[in-house]
C-alpha cells in the first residue's frame, strides 16, 4: 500500500516534467505565437551570416516577432521575411541590423526604429537594413593584409 | 569620447570616398537617375577637396568649403530626424533645428581635416540595388591608400531631386550607428542632452 503510493507520486511528478518540457519547446520554438498571428514584413540583406528561420526578432532587447523565411533572390542577396506581432507599428525609416548574442552566439534581428510618419504596412519592406559583420574577414583582412595593398619598397 | 570614436571608422572612409571620384565620370549624367546622382554629388565634392589648381578659397577650413556642397546633395533635415529617431518628435521645433545646425556640422566637421594631405581614392560603382518604392541604393568599391573599402549610398527622392539619406561603410550605417548613440543619450538625459553632446562636439575649446 505504501509502495504504490510511492510510484504514484513518482509516476505523477515524472508526467508533470514531460509536460512542462513539452510547453518550453512550443514556447520557445519557431513555431510560437508570431507564426500565425500578426503580419509579415520583408528585408533584404547582403549577409545573414547564419541567421535562420526562427531566428528572433527584436526591439530594446524585447522579442517583437521571429524570421519566417529567407530566400536567394536573383542578385544573391537575402531577402528574410520577418513575421511580427500584429500590434506592433514600425515607421518607415525602421533599420533592421543582424546582430549576435555575444561574441559566438546566435544571431538575431535587431530593429531600431525610426521617426518617420508613415509605417511599414503589412507585406512591405524595411529599406533600411545593416548586414551581418564579418568578424572572420575583418580579422584576416587585419592578420594577412590585402592583395590590393601594394607592398612598401621603405 | 564614446561617442566620437565609435563612429570614427566610417565617417572618415564615407569622406575618403567623397575625395576621391574620379573626373572622367562627371560626365554630362541626367540626374534623374540615382546612380548618376550619385557619381555626380562625389564628384562635385571631390572638386572642393581636391581641387585641380592650388585654391583654398581664401584660406578657408576645408570643413567650410565642403558643408555647403555636401547640402546640396545630402538632406541634412532628413539625416538629422534619423539620426535621432523615435524622439525627433519630443524635440520642440527650436530644438530640431539646434539639432539638424549642430549635427550637419559634426558630420563634416569632425572627419574633412583627415582629407587633408590624403592620397585620392579610386573607386568603382556598381549597379543600383532598389531598396523600397522610391530609395534605392548605390554600392561601390573604395581603395584608399590600397586598402579596399565597400561603401553604398542611399537615396530617396524627395520633392525635387535626389537626396542621399544614409551612408553605409563596410556594412556599418551612419543613420544606424547615430542612432543608437543619441538615442541612449535622450533615454538619460532627454532632448537638452542631446543637444548638449551634439553641441559640444561642434563648439571648440574655450581658448582655441
Amino acid at each position: 500500500m505504501k509502495r504504490s503510493g510511492l510510484e504514484l507520486s513518482v509516476g505523477t511528478f515524472v508526467l508533470a516534467g514531460l509536460l512542462a518540457i513539452g510547453w518550453f519547446a512550443v514556447k520557445t520554438g519557431a513555431g510560437s505565437s508570431f507564426s500565425r498571428s500578426g503580419y509579415e514584413v520583408r528585408a533584404r540583406f547582403s549577409d545573414v551570416g547564419g541567421l535562420r528561420a526562427g531566428s528572433p526578432v527584436m526591439i530594446a532587447g524585447v522579442s517583437v516577432g521571429r524570421v519566417s523565411n529567407i530566400v536567394l533572390d536573383e542578385q544573391f542577396a537575402a531577402i528574410v521575411a520577418i513575421r511580427l506581432g500584429a500590434d506592433l507599428k514600425l515607421s518607415a525609416d525602421t533599420i533592421a541590423s543582424i546582430k549576435t548574442n555575444g561574441l559566438m552566439g546566435d544571431k538575431f534581428i535587431a530593429l531600431s526604429p525610426g521617426s518617420d510618419a508613415e509605417n511599414v504596412p503589412p507585406g512591405g519592406t524595411i529599406s533600411d537594413t545593416e548586414s551581418a559583420i564579418n568578424l572572420e574577414s575583418l580579422i584576416s583582412r587585419l592578420a594577412f593584409g590585402n592583395v590590393t595593398t601594394p607592398t612598401s619598397t621603405r | 569620447m564614446n561617442f566620437m570614436t565609435s563612429s570614427l571608422r566610417p565617417a572618415l572612409l564615407w569622406f575618403a570616398v567623397l575625395g576621391g571620384m574620379n573626373a572622367a565620370i562627371a560626365q554630362e549624367t541626367p540626374l534623374a537617375q540615382p546612380a548618376a546622382f550619385v557619381q555626380h554629388a562625389v564628384d562635385d565634392v571631390l572638386s572642393v577637396v581636391f581641387p585641380e589648381a592650388v585654391d583654398h578659397s581664401a584660406d578657408l577650413h576645408l570643413s567650410d568649403r565642403v558643408l555647403p556642397v555636401l547640402t546640396r546633395h545630402l538632406d541634412f533635415a532628413a539625416l538629422t530626424r534619423r539620426a535621432i529617431g523615435p524622439a525627433w518628435s519630443r524635440f520642440s521645433r527650436d530644438e530640431q533645428q539646434r539639432a539638424t545646425t549642430a549635427f550637419s556640422v559634426l558630420i563634416v566637421r569632425s572627419y574633412a581635416t583627415r582629407l587633408d594631405g590624403r592620397q585620392r581614392p579610386e573607386i568603382s560603382y556598381e549597379p543600383a540595388i532598389l531598396l523600397s518604392a522610391g530609395r534605392w541604393e548605390i554600392p561601390s568599391k573604395v581603395s584608399v591608400a590600397g586598402t579596399p573599402y565597400r561603401i553604398g549610398y542611399r537615396v530617396e527622392r524627395s520633392s525635387d531631386a535626389w537626396r542621399i539619406y544614409d551612408i553605409v561603410v563596410e556594412g556599418v550605417s551612419l543613420v544606424a550607428n547615430y542612432r543608437a548613440q543619441l538615442g541612449a543619450i535622450f533615454q538619460k538625459g532627454g532632448a537638452a542632452a542631446v543637444l548638449q553632446a551634439l553641441e559640444r562636439q561642434v563648439t571648440p575649446p574655450a581658448g582655441d
